[in-house]
């Protein structure tokens, strides 16, 4: 069984697209770093293909170059919290204490929120609702079993 | 991480090839959860041992976000250029 879990933790970390959808209920468990972590990935991919499509559009000339680079840094700046919220998962994970993984379980989700806050700031570009669909299961993943 | 920013393109071209990935990952991170579950819950894995195995998927969280920012920086440069 440790084999198993091992595999297959190395192949979720090799994986190159990670946007998960929800098991059914008699599979879900407690919320874990691991299992937040993999939605965010998610996020991650979700801005990798919405840099390609502003790229695309503004090559297209349908995107003005003044919006691009608002789009781009609020992308940039959703990385960031990102990977604070890599930092966080680690707290979390290396906490034993049931209070204490509370505790960091909803320092997680609060930084997951605030990606979502970031989120809000677009004007709902073609590529807004991937993201936002990222997000969403992500925080229900910090939230704990659905 | 160049090759990782490639495979993205590449699987967001086609949204048969991408549904297809995203159903594999969605099926290994199932199998992945209920293993971890169960070797908890029968006492085979410490919970010191689950955050080994967590750490593992949080440092590829680390990895991916920081490619994405720096492709945002590249695409800022170009955009500002």
């Amino acid at each position: 069984m440790r084999a198993i879990l091992l595999v297959l933790a190395l192949t979720l970390s090799g994986c190159t697209l990670f946007r998960v959808q929800t098991p059914p209920a008699s599979v879900q468990v407690a919320a874990s770093p691991s299992s937040v972590s993999a939605e965010a990935r998610a996020i991650t991919a979700a801005g990798n293909a919405a840099l390609v499509a502003i790229e695309q559009a503004v090559t297209a000339g349908t995107l003005p170059k003044d919006q691009a680079i608002r789009q781009v840094t609020a992308i940039r700046a959703v990385a960031r919290e990102l990977q604070r919220l890599s930092d966080d998962l680690d707290r979390w994970a290396e906490t034993t204490d049931p209070t204490s993984r509370e505790q960091r379980r909803a320092a997680a989700l609060q930084r997951v929120q605030s990606v979502g806050r970031l989120l809000a700031g677009f004007d709902r570009p073609p590529w807004w609702g991937a993201l936002l669909d990222a997000y969403v299961k992500t925080a229900l993943a910090a939230g704990g079993a659905q | 991480m160049s090759w990782l920013i490639s495979a993205l393109t590449w699987a967001a071209t086609n949204q048969q090839r991408l549904d297809l990935i995203v159903a594999g990952i969605g099926a290994l991170l199932t199998a992945y959860r209920t293993v971890r579950a169960s070797l908890i819950a029968s006492g085979g894995l410490s919970a010191q041992e689950a955050a080994v195995y967590d750490r593992a998927l949080t440092d590829t969280l680390r990895t991916d976000a920081e490619a994405l920012e720096s492709k945002a920086d590249d695409l800022l440069d170009e955009l500002r250029s």
